[in-house]
């Protein structure tokens, strides 16, 4: 699979062999926010992180100037920061607090009938 | 007297020599300061990049400016730098000018090297505690990926950042030896060395004391640790920011000696992975084996760097490749054949205690008694 994202990159960005080093921060935000025990969410977490770096940067690069976009790198180690500062399981961990909660249990079995 | 000294010392070292000698110097200090954090500590620095980073753009960004206004206030002329565009083109022509002013000022030279080196130690023990905030928490496997992820950004600022370190172009650094007529890079070796040998007795002296002992003890468990009052993360912290002072100083005399400072030279592969492998090569929790596996990979590079036209003919790959793969397969190798390392870790050495006689001191316990006394209460209740 991360074969596949790799054959993918270069039809959009401009790549180089060291590209996959670039990448790296990006890949561990996402699988993190998400949480490492779950595909399903390391799937989400990527979204999130991809999604939110792109959009974080067009939006920081028209409030502080074009040069904003060189530091792009940064949102995704913003991210991992606060998540492993938040919560370090990611999104599985939220969900698992939230079951904990007596308002989580009634949306549980809700769900369940 | 000076130029003869120089001319006899040039004429019996090679320049290959001086060059093992420099990277040695250099990749000890990274590789004892990593032995001392995650072999003595517990703590995997993975961004010991980031350091020498710190190190590299205090004097691209700092004492570059320093010695450009040291040399206008005594008269000398020079083309405008302020500007980022003057500090990315009139950075040569400035440094030659500034270089001619420091052939007559040896005095001037030698006190800007060393204020650099002690300022790079603070700069580095400084931004090892801004680093620290977020992340000194983290636990094993997070913390390296945090670290490595800090690196990167770090890198990034001195990529795009054109005060710090001239982007892709570069910052060139005036010589501060140029009253020195032969090569440059003998007396940086020598620095070099020196001060590794002063990080080496340093650490050691740490590593022997009470609070090395506690490094050590949170290594093998925080929770214990933390359970009898110490502040675990205090330790942690503290290690982190000596560690990237000492790793900063390193990346103060890598500039100095090429003379040159760049960011994509503070790269991960060199300054994060090839102290890891000398690390783990030589056996973490030991700086013997840090030197010995440091002696070894710096031996095996600068021969591939210098001879690597001659190898050339040998292979059947571009030998530029053959430095990353001797990294990895060595990595491998190592893990899988001498997890410990070539020197695994030996007992410390603590002033009065035979800390041997006590370790193999065995405990004589009366099995039966014990087991018929435990009896004899539950029959008892």
């Amino acid at each position: 699979m991360a074969c596949l994202a790799g054959a993918m990159f270069p039809y959009w960005f401009l790549s180089t062999p060291r590209i996959g080093a670039m990448l790296l921060s990006a890949c561990m935000a996402g699988s993190l926010l998400g949480g490492i025990e779950s595909t399903y969410a390391a799937m989400l977490g990527g979204f999130v992180v991809g999604f939110a770096q792109v959009v974080m940067t067009l939006w920081l690069m028209s409030l502080l100037g074009e040069w904003m976009g060189a530091y792009r790198l940064m949102i995704p180690m913003a991210i991992l920061i606060f998540v492993l500062l938040l919560e370090p399981r990611g999104l599985v961990g939220v969900i698992e607090r939230l079951r904990a909660t007596t308002v989580g249990k009634q949306i549980e079995s809700r769900l369940k009938r | 007297m000076i130029e003869q000294a120089a001319i006899v010392m040039q004429g019996s070292g090679q320049r290959l020599i001086i060059d093992i000698c420099m990277f040695f110097g250099l990749f000890v200090i990274v590789a004892m300061a990593l032995n001392f954090q995650y072999g003595n500590a517990g703590v995997p620095n993975m961004g010991s990049a980031m350091s020498v980073a710190f190190g590299g753009y205090l004097v691209t960004g700092f004492i570059v400016r320093i010695l450009y206004r040291l040399a206008e206030s005594a008269g000398v002329t020079l083309l405008p730098y302020n500007d980022n565009w003057g500090w990315l083109y009139n950075n040569y022509a400035n440094t030659v000018t500034v270089n001619t002013f420091m052939v007559d000022n040896p005095t001037l030279g030698l006190a800007v090297f060393f204020f650099s080196l002690a300022a790079g130690f603070l700069f580095g023990w400084f931004m090892g505690y801004v680093v620290s905030l977020p992340v000194i928490r983290l636990g094993g496997t997070y913390l390296m990926i945090t670290l490595i992820t800090m690196a990167d950004v770090v890198q990034l600022f001195g990529i795009n950042y054109v005060p710090l370190s001239g982007t892709t172009l570069g910052t060139w650094v005036p010589d501060p030896f140029e009253f020195w007529p032969g090569d440059r890079g003998l007396i940086l070796s020598l620095v070099t060395m020196i001060f590794s040998l002063v990080c080496y007795l340093i650490l050691r002296t740490m590593l022997n004391s009470p609070y090395g002992r506690l490094m050590r003890s949170v290594r093998e468990n925080e929770i214990t640790v933390g359970s009898v009052g110490k502040n675990v993360t205090g330790i942690r912290r503290n290690v982190l920011m000596f560690v990237s002072g000492i790793t900063a100083v390193a990346g103060v005399l890598v500039c100095w000696y090429y003379a040159y400072g760049v960011g994509q030279s503070y790269a991960r592969a060199t300054w994060t992975y090839w102290p890891w492998l000398m690390l783990m090569l030589g056996g973490p929790g030991n700086n013997a084996g840090t030197f010995i596996g440091a002696a070894l990979v710096i031996f095996m590079r600068r021969l591939i760097v210098v001879y690597k036209f001659a190898l050339d003919d040998f292979i059947f790959f571009p030998m530029v490749f053959f430095e990353n793969m001797l990294l990895g397969s060595l990595l491998i190798l190592v893990m899988i054949f001498r997890p410990d390392g070539l020197i695994p870790e030996k007992l410390l050495r603590i002033p009065g205690i035979n800390y041997r006689r006590l370790v193999r001191e065995t405990t004589e316990v009366d099995w039966k008694a014990t087991t018929r006394s435990a009896l004899s209460t539950e029959e008892a209740s």
